[in-house]
């Protein structure tokens, strides 16, 4: 029951920081590739404060705020006036910073051998990991209904036209790039919250956390539950971190020689689930579209052209077995094969 | 009111406009010239949707020339480009609302007055703006610009691709609107004949420089077809 109740409140970051996301991303299209940067960020500067200097957990948390707000405040001015695909780049290059800087900072986060242990801010005895729970289901509740009211609100309406075209959001009379580091400022400042408020479920920091998979697992959510959609990150990360990581991978009934298999699996059931979302829904699981019929032929000859490709890798492999001195396909037809594979491509 | 002086702008290594003067009264200016004359990116830069290489932009005494877009309209100038002037993904009346984040009357009554003056909005206020055709796409584009109460406006060929009924009935409310609201406005088109009716003068662009800037009531079409020839 502790295990469930440590993987749900995982969960509940992980909701936290796709609805973080859905801000940046969803409503004013900055994409943030640097997404466990902040939440490292957050998550080692509580543990740092605590362990090494002995703070209590609400003072610890009150400079967690000041130094994420002066952090995304310097990542703001530095990424938000570049192209999107820069962007990207500068925010997994600080993803990479934070992650290095824990393990090289040894004197602060004591490097590879790890810090801990981290305190919960209360302490009843057996219920205080429920009460935490209870706690974070209250900080993600509120903030999935900030992120409801933003988007009927005009100031969701005024992200979204900044998204759609800024040039013409400027000529309407609003200083844009204020608006977009007010709320990108914002959103990475939870992120770093999200982080603080994981150290004391973690209790003991590693930097094999801080690893590019949290930031995928985000990214992968929030698209497929629907990045313009305000329920979007609930359903994405219920459907990826909910379905896979605690109900298959903990509570299915699987063999002891198949669970080794499992997290693999999950891996490539995860690319499948992104891959039939956008083929089939490219706006996410909540946003009722289907693309056009030019598409769907698209979408069909590239089926069959992959289709035919991996029969003839199949075939070739295959051959190359049964026949291991020849390093060439054992017969024509799979060359043809191959031949039809690539004009049905092009 | 509005004063250019030896303007100079363009894109990347590209010089587009260059050494414009003119200056915008109390009137309907009228930009022509043939494709590739400079009169988008002449709107731009007025707009500072892009910016200002040389000389100087003068509104109501004032040098604008390194204000920001965002200034400019809350001066009182609007912009509506050519091309991608709606939030396809908002409603007709939330991409009228954006028009209202600058200017102090009430924003319903403002609502009202470019409903009245653009019925079809109206009847489509709830529909995506994205789902328009060109000349309700249009129309929209005009009354959010005229949502900010503008004293001058600037009108990037606003009835490009539209139908000629779509043409009369934007020309027709150009032209209410600059008599019942004072606005002043310098509208680029390509189509010099209907814009010669509601025009007070013209301005024709030739490679990025004046050609020619005239009463419009002294211009006759034979005149101006030459000059676009130039």
């Amino acid at each position: 029951m502790a295990y469930l109740i440590f993987t749900l409140s995982l969960l509940l970051i992980y909701v936290g920081l796709a609805l973080a996301l859905h801000i940046q991303f969803g409503l004013l299209g900055i994409a943030n590739f640097g997404v466990v940067g902040f939440w490292g960020l957050g998550m080692y500067a509580m543990g740092v404060l605590q362990v090494q200097l002995d703070m209590s957990f609400v003072d610890a948390l009150f400079l967690v705020l000041v130094l994420s707000i002066a952090v995304s405040w310097l990542m703001g001015w530095l990424v938000l006036r570049l192209d999107p695909q820069a962007t990207l780049c500068a925010t997994i290059a600080f993803a990479a910073i934070v992650s290095l800087l824990v393990v090289t900072e040894k004197w602060a986060t004591m490097g590879v051998v790890g810090l801990g242990t981290i305190r919960y801010p209360f302490r009843i005895g057996g219920g205080t990991e429920y009460l935490y729970f209870a706690f974070l289901l209250a900080v993600v509740v509120g903030l999935q209904i900030l992120v409801l009211r933003l988007h009927r609100s005009p100031t969701g309406k005024l992200l979204q036209a900044i998204r759609d075209n800024e040039e013409l959001c400027a000529s309407l009379g609003k200083n844009t790039f204020q608006v977009k580091m007010f709320w990108f400022v914002i959103a990475s400042v939870v992120m770093c919250l999200l982080g603080a408020l994981s150290a004391p479920l973690n209790q003991f920091l590693t930097p094999n956390m801080i690893v590019p998979s949290v930031t995928f697992a985000v990214w992968i959510a929030l698209i497929l539950g629907g990045k313009g959609h305000s329920l979007g990150a609930v359903v994405g990360v219920f459907v990826t971190f909910g379905l896979f990581d605690i109900l298959i991978e903990t509570y299915a009934p699987v063999s002891p020689e198949l669970a080794v298999v499992v997290p693999n699996m999950k891996l490539f059931l995860y690319g499948l689930l992104l891959m039939a979302v956008l083929i089939y829904r490219p706006t996410g699981l909540l946003a009722p579209t289907t693309p056009p019929e030019h598409v769907w032929a698209e979408i069909r000859s590239a089926g069959i052209a992959a289709g035919r490709g991996a029969m003839t890798l199949f075939q070739n492999g295959k051959n190359a077995i049964q026949n291991p001195n020849t390093n060439q396909p054992a017969d024509s037809t799979a060359a043809q094969e191959n031949d039809g594979a690539a004009d049905g491509k092009s | 009111m509005f004063d250019v002086q030896n303007l100079g702008s363009g894109y990347g290594d590209v010089q587009i406009i260059s050494e414009l003067s003119f200056g915008v009264g109390n009137e309907i200016l009228a930009v022509l010239g043939a494709n590739g004359a400079g009169k988008t990116t002449l709107l731009a830069t007025l707009a500072k949707v892009i910016p200002v290489r040389s000389g100087a932009i003068t509104w109501q005494g004032q040098d604008v020339s390194a204000s920001p877009a965002y200034e400019l309209s809350k001066r009182g100038i609007a912009y509506v480009p050519q091309e991608g002037n709606v939030f396809p993904n908002l409603s007709v009346a939330e991409n009228l609302s954006l028009g209202a984040l600058v200017g102090t009357r009430p924003k319903e009554d403002r609502l009202t007055e470019v409903y009245d003056l653009f019925p079809r909005l109206a009847e489509r206020k709830e529909q995506r703006a994205g789902s328009l055709s060109g000349g309700e796409g249009q129309m929209l584009a005009v009354g959010r610009a005229l949502m900010q109460d503008p004293q001058l406006l600037l009108l990037d060929e606003p009835s490009a691709g539209l139908s000629p009924l779509y043409v009369d009935i934007l020309f027709q409310t150009i032209t209410e609107a600059r008599k019942s609201r004072e606005i002043s406005i310098v509208l680029a088109e390509q189509n010099a004949k209907k814009t010669l009716e509601i025009a007070d003068r013209v301005l024709v662009l030739s490679l990025g420089r004046m050609h020619l800037l005239e009463a419009a009531k002294d211009l006759s079409m034979k005149r101006l077809m030459k000059a676009y020839h130039i």
